[in-house]
């Protein structure tokens, strides 16, 4: 869950606490209130941002490594972050294991519709996306079969069908909030949001 | 014909190359050689009936042999007439095809096999071209036959096309005609209560018009009641557990199963009765499922998304309801045709057996016929517009229930055969409520039910070594004494198995898949053919089998 509390800013930041993400978020949400400061704070965990594989996952579940919550920041909360690293780790044993600019980040997207109706408003979203964001490697294919315009049981086919797919890239906060446009729609599925790091 | 076959689009040569072959290969095959006497193998008793097979000659063989008790001869004198002829109108005695090896049995395997991964694999291949597909399958098994023995091969295939084929058509064409006459409007909100009660009387209804009725009569009105609502998915995934599956299993109306049994011997009412007590229990859990899951869905909606509701609205709305009056009218018609006896009228006499169909299936079809055209003549059309009505489906199983019912001939009658048939193995193997509810339900699950109750039903009949005129007094109809507990156990597994488990699968009844894709196409992602099984099915519906199989079969 994003705590957006101001526009959004041109660069953000990975910032890795080993520690339980619980924690992280509490103590995060403590440090930008106390600090008096407004912050954009995406958690990985809440905005499905690829990190760990399931193995990593299971391991941590496991007690078999540390648990990792990687965030994503903006530049002037993870300055402050810096800044207080040492702190930190002393007063609240959560360690900063890295904190890395954020060149872009990417999300891949299909989506089937069996309607016009649908597949115009998911061109629209597409369409209507904000500047900075690259659509790339976009297919779509529309099949029209006016024979299957009735109801059928045994042979139940769909008299349109629409099929795409494609990869939107830009800047973590715009693409973060696309995937979440996409979340929101049931006939598109995306996966995890990927990070280009610096 | 080569010519022929190159300027054929090439998935229609393909079939006609593939039908060829298999046919070569099918007449090239050892068919048997001509029974010099059918009483070698089987036997007809003296009052013409289908006989029971050689091997359970007397009552104390058939007990020896260890099909339990043995019915007295006397029921078989008795209530035969009564029954059998009422229904299986006019076969009498043993027929040749019991000979047939179990290979003949193919075609029906294939066009089974067709129907199930058909839309599948090929959906567009399979919506245009089903119909040459299925008489693909019907030619490879009927030619050889004929060639093999024509007499005796056009008397079963006339008496499989007029007292199953044509019946079964003519009372799903009546029912989905005058279920498509009924519209169900009116503003309803999408609510967990709302929902749960459209379920119910979907589950219920389904068993007076039909499930493909049913199914299309109440899909629109659930999801335009859900539209405001993000999760639906299940919502479609309970219809069709309910809707379009168990609720069929209260009348021989409700699920094409049920209808084959009735047009086989068993009583109207028997499927009333004698599946009550599993369809209760049954939908009654999953009904319980259904609210715990939509209530979990609606505390994730926005309240604010549901709309509000306008001054003067009602609520729920149904028009075109006088066709409810038709409705009765084809379930009195059903219902006559098992209770009176009528003389028959012997449409073929060439082969050893005379084709005679009791003149009460005729009035019955009729009346059927009669009610569908009065609902057309007295329904406005744009009702049945609003329904998304159009006689495609019912095209649908014209086409394939005539493949289905010409290649079914060589598996009925090797079933039928019992023990003594090419699937002794299968008859001795799946026996008992437990396994017949098992067998047939997973069987239904993939291939259609209706066949697969018809074959399982046939199964039971033959290893208890019973012909079908003895099916209503061992249930217990017209003579108490002749009641089987132990054939009454396996008819209501194999119904039950049939009816409820067509659910587990998007091919295991037709409605699913009309289902699934009028909720595609309102926008509702659908999971895929394995996802609706790993996701809902499998988790939801087999815990309940497990239960229903531990209440009533063991």
């Amino acid at each position: 869950m994003a705590q957006n509390n101001t526009a959004a800013r041109p660069n953000f930041y990975e910032v890795v606490f080993k520690g339980e993400a619980k924690y992280v978020r509490a103590f995060l949400s403590g440090l930008i209130l106390g600090a008096g400061q407004k912050a954009t704070v995406y958690y990985s965990f809440l905005d499905g941002v690829f990190h760990e594989g399931k193995a990593e996952k299971l391991a941590e579940m496991m007690h078999i490594r540390h648990a990792d919550c990687h965030v994503i920041v903006d530049a002037e909360t993870n300055a402050l972050l810096k800044k207080l690293a040492k702190r930190i780790a002393g007063e609240t044993g959560l360690e900063i294991v890295y904190q890395k600019r954020i060149k872009s980040a990417s999300v891949e997207f299909d989506f089937h519709a069996y309607a016009p109706k649908y597949d115009d408003e998911i061109m629209a979203l597409l369409k209507k996306r904000p500047s900075g964001l690259k659509l790339d490697d976009f297919s779509h294919d529309v099949k029209v079969d006016p024979s299957a315009r009735k109801v059928e049981a045994y042979t139940a086919t769909h008299h349109f069908e629409a099929e795409g797919k494609g990869v939107i890239s830009g800047r973590v906060d715009q693409v973060i909030d696309m995937k979440k446009q996409f979340a929101d729609y049931p006939l598109i599925q995306s996966k995890d949001v990927v990070l280009t790091l610096a | 014909m080569a010519q022929f076959l190159f300027s054929c689009p090439r998935p229609v040569a393909f079939v006609l190359v593939l039908a060829g072959v298999l046919g070569c290969l099918t007449l090239a095959g050892p068919w048997p050689a001509l029974a010099q006497d059918h009483h070698d193998t089987t036997q007809a008793d003296s009052s013409g009936h289908e006989a029971q097979p050689a091997g359970h000659d007397t009552p104390a063989e058939h007990q020896a042999a260890g099909h339990g008790e043995a019915p007295a001869d006397a029921h078989g004198d008795a209530h035969g007439d009564a029954h059998g002829e009422a229904h299986g109108g006019g076969h009498h005695g043993p027929s040749p095809t019991g000979l047939l090896p179990l290979w003949t049995a193919i075609p029906f395997a294939g066009i089974l096999l067709s129907i199930a991964l058909g839309p599948l694999i090929a959906p567009h291949f399979w919506h245009h071209h089903f119909p040459k597909i299925s008489a693909m399958w019907a030619l490879i098994f009927a030619v050889p036959f004929l060639i093999w023995n024509f007499k005796e091969g056009f008397g079963e295939i006339l008496h499989i096309y007029f007292l199953d084929y044509f019946p079964f058509i003519i009372l799903l064409w009546g029912l989905f005609t005058v279920s498509g006459g009924i519209y169900v409007g009116g503003a309803l909100r999408g609510k967990p209560q709302v929902n749960l009660v459209l379920l119910l009387i979907g589950t219920f209804l389904a068993s007076l018009i039909g499930t493909t009725g049913a199914a299309m009569v109440l899909i629109r009105p659930l999801l335009r009641a859900n539209e405001w609502r993000k999760n639906k998915v299940h919502l479609v995934i309970f219809f069709i557990f309910l809707v379009a599956n168990i609720g069929g299993s209260l009348t021989p109306l409700g699920d094409p199963p049920l209808f084959l049994g009735f047009l086989h011997g068993v009583p109207f009412f028997w499927v009333t009765t004698g599946i009550l007590p599993h369809m209760l229990l049954t939908s009654g859990i999953v009904l319980c499922i259904f609210f715990a899951v939509d209530s979990f869905f609606f505390r994730k909606e926005d309240p604010a998304d549901m709309p509000v509701a306008q001054p003067g609205e009602g609520g729920i709305k149904i028009e075109g309801l006088h066709n409810l009056l038709f409705l009765l009218g084809i379930m009195g018609a059903v219902i006559m045709s098992g209770s009176v006896k009528m003389p028959g009228v012997t449409i073929y006499s060439a082969g050893s057996h005379p084709v005679t169909v009791p003149l009460q299936n005729w009035v019955k079809d009729v009346i059927i016929i009669l009610m569908g055209v009065l609902s057309l003549k007295t329904t406005s059309k744009v009702l049945r517009e609003k329904n998304g009505f159009s006689w495609f489906p019912i095209q649908e199983v014209a086409y394939l229930f005539a493949g289905i019912f010409m290649t079914i001939i060589p598996a009925l009658a090797i079933l039928k055969a019992g023990g003594d048939g090419a699937l002794a193995g299968l008859t001795n193997a799946v026996h008992g409520p437990v396994r017949f509810f098992w067998a047939t339900g997973v069987l239904s699950s993939f291939l259609d039910n209706a066949p697969t109750y018809l074959t399982f039903f046939n199964s039971a009949l033959g290893a208890m070594g019973q012909p079908e005129s003895m099916v209503a007094p061992m249930l217990g109809f017209a003579d108490e004494s002749a009641r089987n507990p132990e054939f009454i156990k396996d008819l209501a597994a194999i119904s039950a198995g049939a009816v409820f488990m067509g659910a587990v699968t998007y091919i295991g009844n037709a409605p699913n898949f009309m289902v699934k894709a009028i909720a595609e196409e309102t926008g509702i992602p659908m999971p895929s053919f394995f996802g609706y099984m790993l996701k809902w099915s499998v988790p939801v519906l087999m815990p309940v089998f497990v239960i229903v199989t531990l209440v009533f079969f063991l």
